[in-house]
C-alpha cells in the first residue's frame, strides 16, 4: 500500500470520528467539515512526515486546532451562529434537563460558538478528546498554566450560558481513559 | 448531573452520516501537491540563479535586475481561480468571443486530453491526421454533435502551427459526420476545433492569455451554469466591423432564447 492509499484508508476509517471533533471545534457541522477538509488537505501534503498511522488522527486534530486558532478570518472560526438560537426561549439548562439528545446538541454547539476559539479548543481537547493539560499545552504550543486558565474561563462561560451547573465538572486532571487514551499516546509518539 | 464529556458527545452529533471526501478532494490535494512541488522547484531554480548571478555580480561588479522573472501563467494552484467578472477585460473579451462562436455557430464546448502521438484519420471530410482525444467533460452544445464516448477523434486542422500541444485543453468542437466519399458510408465521427480559441486546463482552472501577456485562470466546470461564461445568457463578443482588432459586446436580451440545432458543421479549424 503506497502512502496515498494509506492516507485514503485512514480517512475512510476515521472520517466520522474526525467530523465529530471538528464539529465541536468549529461549533457547527458545516464549518467543522470545512475545517476538517482543510486540515486533511494539509495532512495529505505532509503525510510523508507522519511516521505512525496510529498518530495520524492526532496529527489531523492538531492541524485543525492550529487552523482554528491561528486563522480566525476563515469561515470555520466565524462566531456567527448557523443554527436557530432556540436557547433564548428554551434555555441550555432546560435542554439538558429535558434529556433530548438533539436539543442538547444544539445547546452545546451554540454555547461552544460563543466561546473564543482558544477556549473552545481547550475545552474540546480536555473534555472530549480527554487529553491532559500537559498534552493540550504541547498541542497548542502554550504553557500549561495558559491551558488551565483557558479551560477555567471557558467553563465559566459555559456555566453562565446555563449549559453547566455550578458543581460540575471538576477541572481536575484525571488520567485519560479508554480509546482516547490510546490515541493520546499515539499522538505523543507522532510528535517525535 | 450531566458529565461534560456526555454533553460534548451530544454536541458532536450534528446531522446525519458523515461521508469521507470523494475523488474531488484527492484531485484537489494532488493538484496542490503538484503546485507546491513545481513552486519549490521554481524557487530552487531562481535561488540557484540568484546565487550564480550573485557570484557573477561579485566578479563583474554588477547585479542585473530581475524584473519580469515571474511573469506569465504558472501552474494552477487550488484557490487561484479568478471569477470571470474579476478577470482582465481582454480575458473577458476572449471568453465572449468563444461564447459568440459557441452560441451562433452552435458548437460544443469540451475539455479534452490531447495525446502526444497523432494518428491518421481516414474518414469524414476532415480526413488527414489528428488525435484520439480523451473527453474529460462536455460543456453543452447541440446534443447530436457532442462526443458521447470516453474519447473522440479530433482533426488537427490544416495549419500545423495551430496544432494543440499534448495536454488538457478547453476547445470548441464542431462535428464532421459526413461520409468519406459522396454516397459512401459513415464510419465514425470526427471533430474539428476552433483553433484560435483553445486554452490549457489544469484542474478546475483554465488559463486564458491575452495577446499582451495578461492572463487569468478562470473556472471552466460551471461555464454553462447560471452566471457562467458559456451560453445564451452569457455575454457575446464579436469583432466589430470597420475596427480592425476591435470588438463589440452583445448583451443577451432578457428572456431571449437561441435554440441549438443538431449536427451543425462549421469547419473553422
Amino acid at each position: 500500500m503506497d502512502r496515498s492509499e494509506q492516507f485514503r484508508s485512514f480517512v475512510d476509517a476515521r472520517y466520522p470520528a474526525m467530523v465529530r471533533t471538528a464539529t465541536l471545534l468549529a461549533g457547527s457541522r458545516a464549518s467543522g467539515e470545512d475545517l476538517l477538509q482543510e486540515a486533511l488537505l494539509r495532512s495529505y501534503l505532509s503525510w510523508s512526515r507522519v511516521r505512525d498511522v496510529g498518530a495520524a488522527e492526532a496529527y489531523v486534530r492538531t492541524t485543525m486546532v492550529r487552523l482554528l486558532i491561528k486563522d480566525r478570518r476563515r469561515r470555520w472560526s466565524g462566531e456567527v451562529p448557523t443554527e436557530p438560537e432556540t436557547m433564548g426561549a428554551f434555555g441550555a439548562s432546560e435542554a439538558v434537563a429535558a434529556g433530548d439528545v438533539a436539543t442538547t446538541g444544539v445547546a452545546v454547539r451554540a454555547a461552544l460558538r460563543r466561546l473564543p476559539a482558544d477556549q473552545r479548543a481547550a475545552i474540546v481537547l480536555r473534555f472530549y478528546a480527554d487529553l491532559s493539560e500537559a498534552q493540550i499545552a504541547t498541542e497548542l504550543g502554550v504553557a500549561a498554566g495558559t491551558v488551565k486558565s483557558r479551560i477555567s474561563r471557558g467553563m465559566a462561560a459555559l456555566r453562565s450560558s446555563g449549559l453547566l451547573t455550578d458543581e460540575e465538572p471538576a477541572i481536575s486532571d484525571p488520567e485519560p481513559r479508554g480509546e482516547r487514551s490510546r490515541q493520546a499516546q499515539a499522538w505523543e509518539g507522532g510528535r517525535r | 448531573m450531566t458529565d461534560l464529556h456526555t454533553l460534548l458527545a451530544a454536541g458532536a452529533e450534528d446531522g446525519g452520516t458523515a461521508y469521507p471526501p470523494g475523488e474531488h478532494f484527492y484531485e484537489r490535494a494532488e493538484r496542490t501537491a503538484r503546485g507546491r512541488r513545481t513552486r519549490n522547484a521554481t524557487l530552487g531554480g531562481v535561488a540557484a540563479s540568484l546565487v550564480a548571478l550573485g557570484g557573477a555580480g561579485a566578479v563583474g561588479g554588477w547585479l542585473p535586475g530581475l524584473v519580469g522573472l515571474n511573469r506569465g501563467p504558472g501552474p494552477v494552484v487550488a484557490g487561484q481561480l479568478t471569477p470571470v467578472a474579476a478577470a482582465p477585460e481582454c480575458v473577458r473579451d476572449l471568453l465572449g468571443r468563444a461564447n459568440a462562436r459557441y452560441v451562433d455557430d452552435q458548437l460544443v464546448g469540451a475539455v479534452v486530453d490531447i495525446p502526444a502521438a497523432k494518428r491518421t484519420i481516414t474518414h469524414g471530410l476532415t480526413r488527414g491526421s489528428g488525435w484520439d482525444a480523451g473527453v474529460v467533460d462536455v460543456l453543452g452544445g447541440p446534443a447530436a454533435a457532442r462526443p458521447t464516448g470516453a474519447s473522440a477523434a479530433v482533426w488537427d486542422g490544416v495549419t500545423p502551427a495551430s496544432d494543440l500541444a499534448a495536454g488538457r485543453h478547453f476547445v470548441l468542437l464542431f462535428l464532421d459526420n459526413s461520409p468519406r466519399v459522396p454516397g459512401g458510408t459513415y464510419d465514425g465521427p470526427v471533430w474539428g476545433y476552433v483553433a484560435d480559441l483553445t486554452w490549457p486546463v489544469s484542474g478546475d482552472g483554465m488559463t486564458v492569455t491575452c495577446a499582451d501577456g495578461q492572463f487569468a485562470v478562470v473556472p471552466w466546470r460551471d461555464a454553462t451554469g447560471a452566471g457562467g461564461w458559456l451560453g445564451v445568457g452569457a455575454p457575446k463578443v464579436t469583432p466589430s466591423v470597420g475596427a480592425p482588432g476591435g470588438a463589440s459586446t452583445v448583451s443577451p436580451a432578457p428572456g431571449s432564447t437561441v435554440s441549438q440545432g443538431a449536427g451543425s458543421e462549421s469547419p473553422t479549424a
